[in-house]
């Protein structure tokens, strides 16, 4: 499957891009995130490490709270990985 | 001073060149706190009773105060000056905070608020010698009307060969002729030696000042330390300062890098979930949009720390030098542009069809040297700009300038002719409000259509934000006490992304909270920014992360370590709310603060025409159907807006409705006797008032 990945925010300074199609295996959340953390090492480290509590994903404009790896994607699903957003 | 306070304010007549000190007692500062709290206490007892206050009568005044916990050192964004009057645009009670050096150097030279009132017979200059605690008037004499030529000239009459030691409020020319002036507060930068300034923006208070006459208020501090607020308990504050900077600057790089740009960060956030304010707000998008983004001012920003009072580690104010405009009284000169932040950039950018940094940079440049606010000029521009394309004015009305979205040069125009007050830019320049009235009575524009279009509300000039498709962020902006500013409450993705608030009552519950927490920023001296924008690493993992409560809780370990007084977060929400009502209760007095004056335009609601629906069909369609308001198939567009404005009207009121039950106020939007009673601030002249609305 693949999925348009759009990176916000100290995320995209980690992937060194604001969006990317990415190509994965299977159709779930947690695949894409693992076709993710392999390609992106600093995406990775941000995701997993002291700061991933300001992580959130969002799909298709809504975000995923937990987020379940076992959420299902579908083809022209695009998923946001952006710190939070507080606003003005 | 002592443990934040000075317990003194002081008061300038500038009619009867009175200049006294005025006392701080227990129960003032147990009632309004500081801040915006001691501001609007200060300016409700100046007023004449009995009427309403016009903002250019000489009694209105211009109130600044910092608050107990503003020009501590130790902890990020505790450099903010509030500043309240009576608004040109509003007609009642405004209030506006802003960073810069001013605010703590009053509180040093032992002051916890300014009061000026009267009107001078010449252009004056008011200085304060923080060292002498000397107060005088001075005539301004030949010293430049411009901030950015105004600044440094002020810097070499006052500074004493040290321009770290002052700090200035000035406003500009523009601020002569325009309802929407602001001030502009500075700081000295030492690394790039030059002054860089911040402003307080909404509801026109650099207009007031001009109208006084006043061409700057100066104070001057030289040594600043971290001892100077007295606090209650020093090694605390060291403790927990050092704790929340040290986050701030691990997490900051990894979350909106604000400390490199910003709020530039947001363009394209807001772009790519359709809350970006296009073309007046009809869309929230644009393909161009990151053109203006993150990645174009990372280039344009000059390298620095860009703290705008000593100790922040957030430092997002960045600036931009040797910049040339290409137009105007300064074409071709190289200028430092304090900006752009992101209201800015959506203001004077994507909401005028512009995706040009370098014009963005040079709108931001004259606004701030003019002394303009961006946010009232990028709204206002833009409903000038939706009318002339729909035909509602004219080449000939507009003084021959082809307002069309998009075209930068008859924008920038238009502000230097609204800041001269000249032909049509002098009607531009009064606001929205007045504009609808004049482009109907002079020119037979479409009286009905400018009512739905003209993003203003209780005649202030909304900020830049989408909030068609989030009904809490419509009571954000429509219920906020001043008018359509964002820094009450911005839920907008608390509503739309995170789906927190689906109810009603969840929606007035966050209409409360977060309006009552946001206030205590302003009763303090302080910034919002690192409360929400970089939060602690295992925020998600809370019960509520939109509060980001590990941080409330620090706050209020920090007003401890100040004031000594132990304050739960309860107590703190307690502090605000006693100052909300009382704000509200002011604008009853000015004939203001009730439900009607919480209405909105439909261009904030919902689609006005006919191509806005059509640009998001597929959500209206479903919002029809699913809400059971009418089946969409086989009907015309026209008849779909139509229904949908219906529904969405009638949603709007019923949030009225709960957030005015939440807050303890009446179906009319008025706090009940109980509440008043409830919160301390039974003075009888507010209780004779409330009655009156019961």
């Amino acid at each position: 499957m693949e999925i348009e990945v759009r990176f916000y925010g100290g995320f995209a300074v980690a992937a060194g891009t604001e969006s990317a199609r990415v190509v994965f295996g299977g159709a779930s959340l947690g695949a894409l995130l693992e076709e993710v953390r392999r390609r992106w090492k600093r995406v990775a480290e941000l995701l997993d490490g002291p700061g991933k509590g300001s992580a959130v994903l969002v799909l298709n404009g809504g975000a995923l709270e937990g987020p379940d790896p076992d959420t299902p994607l579908a083809e022209g699903d695009v998923l946001s990985i952006m710190p939070f957003v507080a606003g003005g | 001073m002592e443990r934040g306070y000075n317990n003194r304010t002081l008061y300038v007549n500038l009619s009867t060149n009175e200049i006294r000190e005025r006392p701080v007692d227990r129960k003032m500062k147990d009632t309004f706190t500081g801040g915006k709290g001691f501001d609007l206490w200060l300016l409700w007892n100046a007023l004449p009773k009995g009427r309403v206050t016009g903002w250019d009568d000489p009694e209105n005044e211009i109130c600044i105060a910092c608050g107990p916990l503003g020009g501590t050192t130790l902890y990020p964004g505790s450099g903010k000056s509030i500043c309240v009057t009576i608004s040109p645009l509003t007609g009642s009670v405004i209030d506006s905070n802003v960073g810069g050096f001013f605010g703590p150097f009053l509180k040093f030279s032992g002051f916890d608020a300014l009061e000026i009132q009267g009107r001078a017979d010449r252009e004056v200059v008011v200085f304060i010698d923080g060292e002498t605690r000397r107060v005088v008037i001075e005539e301004a004499g030949d010293l430049p009307a411009d901030t950015h030529l105004l600044v440094p000239a002020l810097g070499e009459r006052f500074g004493g060969g040290n321009p770290r030691s002052i700090s200035t409020v000035t406003a500009g020319s523009g601020a002569d002729k325009s309802l929407w002036g602001h001030l502009n507060f500075s700081y000295y930068d030492l690394a790039r030696k030059s002054f860089h300034c911040k402003q307080a923006g909404r509801g026109g208070i650099g207009t007031v000042m001009r109208n006084k006459r006043i061409r700057a208020l100066v104070v001057r501090y030289p040594k600043v330390t971290p001892e100077l607020n007295a606090p209650a308990d020093l090694e605390a504050l060291k403790t927990g300062g050092r704790r929340y900077s040290n986050e701030i600057r691990e997490l900051d790089p990894k979350q909106n890098e604000m400390a490199t740009i910003g709020t530039t960060h947001l363009v394209t956030i807001m772009n790519d979930h359709d809350l970006l304010p296009t073309r007046n707000f009809q869309y929230g998008s644009h393909k161009d949009a990151a053109s203006m983004g993150r990645e174009a001012f990372r280039k344009l920003f000059h390298p620095g720390f860009d703290g705008c009072w000593i100790g922040c580690s957030v430092a997002c104010s960045h600036m931009q030098k040797d910049f040339q405009p290409r137009t105007g009284p300064y074409k071709g000169q190289k200028v430092w542009v304090d900006g752009p932040e992101y209201e800015t950039i959506a203001g004077c950018g994507s909401n005028l069809g512009i995706f040009d940094p370098a014009t963005v940079t040079e709108l931001n440049f004259y606004c701030d040297t003019y002394g303009l606010d961006t946010i009232s000029v990028g709204t206002g521009l833009a409903f000038v700009m939706e009318c002339y394309e729909r035909g509602l004015l004219k080449k000939e009305h507009t003084g021959g300038l082809e307002l069309r979205f998009g075209n930068g040069e008859a924008a920038l125009e238009l502000l230097h002719r609204a800041a001269r007050g000249e032909g049509f830019g002098a009607i531009v320049g009064q606001g929205i409000r007045r504009m609808k009235e004049e482009f109907a009575g002079r020119f037979g524009a479409d009286k009905k259509l400018m009512e739905d279009i003209g993003m203003e509300a209780k005649g202030l000039e909304f900020s830049e934000y989408m909030t068609k498709e989030s009904l809490a962020q419509q009571g954000g902006y429509g219920l906020a006490l001043k008018g359509p500013q964002h820094d009450e409450a911005w839920l907008i993705f608390l509503d739309m992304v995170h789906g927190y608030l689906p109810t009603f009552e969840k929606k007035a519950e966050a209409l409360f909270w977060f309006p009552m927490w946001r206030t205590w920023f302003g009763l303090n001296g302080l910034c919002k920014l690192p409360w929400n924008d970089i939060v602690p690493p295992e925020n998600k993992q809370t019960p509520e992360p939109a509060k980001v409560m590990q941080h409330v809780e620090w706050y209020a370990e920090y007003f401890t370590g100040v004031t000594g007084r132990k304050v739960s977060v309860e107590d703190m929400i307690t502090m605000s709310e006693r100052v909300y009502n009382f704000q509200r209760v002011f604008n009853l007095r000015q004939g203001f603060g009730t439900r009607r004056h919480d209405t909105v335009p439909y261009r904030a609601v919902g689609p006005v025409t006919a191509e806005e629906y059509e640009s998001r069909k597929e959500r209206y369609d479903k919002q029809l159907r699913e809400k059971g308001i009418t089946d969409p198939e086989g009907k015309g567009t026209q008849e779909k807006v139509a229904a949908l404005r219906k529904y969405r009207e009638d949603q709007y009121e019923k949030l009225k409705d709960a957030v005015y039950k939440r807050r303890g106020w009446t179906k009319e939007g008025v706090p009940t006797l109980e509440k008043i009673k409830e919160l301390g601030i039974d003075f009888p002249d507010v209780v004779e008032l409330v009655r009156k609305h019961q």
